[in-house]
């Protein structure tokens, strides 16, 4: 599952560029290979869960008659997607925690991640959350009383 | 089915008609189809034209609606069958005639005309029969003499069948009602030139005599003068209990008034009387559908209706066991239907958003349809706001204007569902209330209605019903 979302992520690589995501692989500075820990799939998993669970809630807990209109299930899955946006800016490791050769270019001293690249991957996470809220919403939306017509 | 005939004789006949419909229209339950027949020498009278417009309405409706056990709905459940033109009795030569020249008193001879004098007035003498009768039964006693010979009332007695029955609907304080009832009983039970005679002589028959309930302001210059209702009623009384009651002609007779009366304006008749709908016409509208289920008994029964408390305003609360168990449910389900439709069906195109509406292959087309219109028009009648409004909703505003009034909901309410005078539907903390609950049963009974194969009318009418029903049910807990 590693796998699967690294490369789902990695989509939309030029959000947070190839260090940052290099990181995420789990690459070490010291075995020069990627033997660390895949933060992709925590942060998949973790998304992946919050969509669908919100996703349900929609569909069959709040089951909104008013709010079933195409641009209320934009909304909502605009607020979802604020929340994952949030959700992977936290949970994608801080500076501090990056190893050296991944965060400095050791020649030049340039800083090769910066915030604005864990900035970066929030938004990744917006956008990977959105295709996922889109899919689950048309998969289990045939069985809402009030939404099964939603967004159309 | 067996048909029950009912006779509405006079204005307060053709408004008792009209409570009737909206009580067959909300599907309280009736055994036979109804044929009205209107009784009513002033054919302009605005309470005959609701009145039969109102059941020309109810007629086009329900002629889209089929009830088999594969549909849940109940409204409009019960045939109402037109079997005369407008619903009316024609009464002929009355027009732009006065009464003297009705009877031919100038070519009488002497003696007959002083023993006419003797019988009616000068007033009388003068009086145009245009509009009827003015509250004088004695003119009216001759000039409804007439209506058995005509081809609809021929018509009416060739219809008759075994099993039938007949109710006849009048006021015992103005002149047509009052007049027309011993009539018609005469020559129900006695007429052997009849066609069907024997069925009709021998037929259970009920009536209402409808007491007086209602007052008209003083006016010189008119011929009603409400001060005479009493006088006038008792005096009538007294002749029924001879030759009605007293000789069993009549197999039920109900009577039903009210002490507190509402003082109307005073109009001699024509497009202008229009009366509010009243309470006491619900009640006399109820004693036809008591009558329905009764067989016929071996002597005269007496029947009398009353309310639980003396009040003023009347909600479902005030009503005893049995009338509240006949009509309480069914009132409110039309209630809830006719909000819902209106405001959120048809004003707010919700056909088009809701899933009920799109599961269900509902389009503009069908909502601009004749059908959809009239159902409408039954509900609100938006082009006429004045006093040919024969609409549900105005029958509940001028019902609930009268010193006595029958006040189940409260019409400016913002949440049909909590409108219901005496009961407070708790909702949950996270679900729908109001129109969006209505809509959300709706669109859980949708699927269900989809799978059956019917028509797009009657689709929509099962939906409201099933779902109104699931409100009233779970909701409000009444059953």
């Amino acid at each position: 599952m590693n796998n699967f979302f690294g490369q789902f992520y990695c989509l939309f690589q030029s959000f947070f560029g190839n260090n940052l995501a290099d990181c995420l692989w789990g690459y070490n500075c010291s075995a020069q290979d990627y033997t660390g820990t895949v933060v992709f799939g925590q942060i998949g998993f973790w998304t992946l869960g919050i969509v669908l669970l919100l996703t349900i809630l929609y569909y069959y807990v709040f089951n909104p008659v008013k709010y079933s209109r195409w641009y209320h299930w934009l909304a909502y899955g605009g607020l979802i997607s604020l929340i994952c946006f949030f959700l992977g800016w936290c949970l994608v490791p801080s500076l501090d925690s990056i190893q050296t050769c991944l965060l400095l270019d050791e020649t030049s001293g340039v800083q090769l991640i910066t915030e604005m690249d864990r900035v970066g991957f929030g938004l990744a996470n917006l956008l990977v959350s959105f295709i996922e809220f889109v899919l689950f919403s048309f998969i289990i939306k045939w069985w809402s009383v009030n939404c099964r017509y939603t967004p159309f | 089915m067996a048909n029950l005939y009912v006779f509405a004789i006079g204005g307060t006949g053709s408004r008792v008609l009209r409570s009737l419909t909206m009580l067959l229209a909300a599907g309280v339950k009736c055994e036979h189809n109804i044929v009205p027949i209107i009784i009513d020498p002033d054919d302009s009278a605005a309470d005959l034209t609701r009145a039969s417009e109102l059941m020309k309405k109810y007629a086009f409706i329900r002629k889209y609606l089929s009830f088999t056990d594969n549909v849940e709905n109940r409204f409009f459940q019960t045939e109402i069958k037109q079997i005369v033109p407008n619903f009316r009795l024609p009464l002929s030569n009355t027009k732009d005639v006065e009464f003297k020249d009705y009877m031919g008193f100038d070519s009488m001879s002497e003696a007959n005309r002083a023993f006419l004098s003797v019988l009616f007035s000068d007033n009388n003498m003068r009086s145009d029969m245009k509009v009827g009768f003015k509250g004088n039964p004695n003119i009216g006693s001759v000039v409804l003499n007439q209506f058995s010979d005509s081809k609809e009332f021929e018509e009416f007695a060739n219809n008759f069948k075994q099993g039938d029955k007949i109710f006849i609907v009048s006021s015992i304080f103005g002149g047509t009602g009052a007049s027309g009832f011993p009539l018609l009983l005469k020559t129900l039970r006695s007429n052997n030139a009849l066609p069907n005679h024997a069925l009709i002589n021998d037929a259970n028959i009920g009536a209402c005599t409808v007491l007086p309930y209602f007052g008209v302001v003083q006016d010189d210059n008119s011929a009603i003068d409400s001060s005479t209702f009493i006088s006038k009623a008792k005096a009538a009384l007294e002749y029924y209990n001879k030759n009605i009651s007293g000789n069993n002609s009549i197999d039920y007779l109900y009577y039903i008034g009210d002490a507190k009366r509402t003082n109307y304006k005073n109009s001699e008749g024509g497009t202008t009387q229009s009366n509010n709908a009243h309470w006491v016409e619900l009640c006399a509208a109820l004693a036809i559908l008591d009558f329905d289920g009764l067989s016929k008994p071996d002597f005269t029964v007496h029947k009398e209706y009353g309310i639980e408390q003396d009040v003023t305003e009347i909600t479902f609360s005030q009503l005893c066991g049995k009338t509240k168990s006949k009509i309480q449910r069914p009132l409110i389900q039309l209630y809830l239907f006719y909000k819902h439709f209106v405001e959120k069906c048809l004003n707010e195109k919700e056909y088009l958003k809701q899933p009920w509406g799109k599961d269900n292959g509902y389009q503009e087309s069908f909502f601009a349809s004749d059908f959809v219109e009239t159902l409408q028009n039954f509900f609100l009648n938006k082009q006429n706001i004045g006093v040919g409004n024969y609409s549900f909703r105005r029958w509940l505003e001028e019902i609930t204007s009268n010193d006595r009034k029958f006040k189940p909901f409260i019409l400016e309410g913002d949440d049909p569902i909590q409108s219901v005078e005496g009961i407070t539907v708790k909702y949950g903390l996270f679900g729908s209330k109001s129109y969006s609950l209505i809509s959300g049963i709706l669109n859980d009974k949708a699927k269900d209605i989809k799978a059956k194969e019917n028509s797009q009318e009657q689709k929509l009418l099962d939906l409201y019903f099933s779902t109104t029903a699931k409100v009233v049910v779970e909701k409000m807990n009444i059953h």
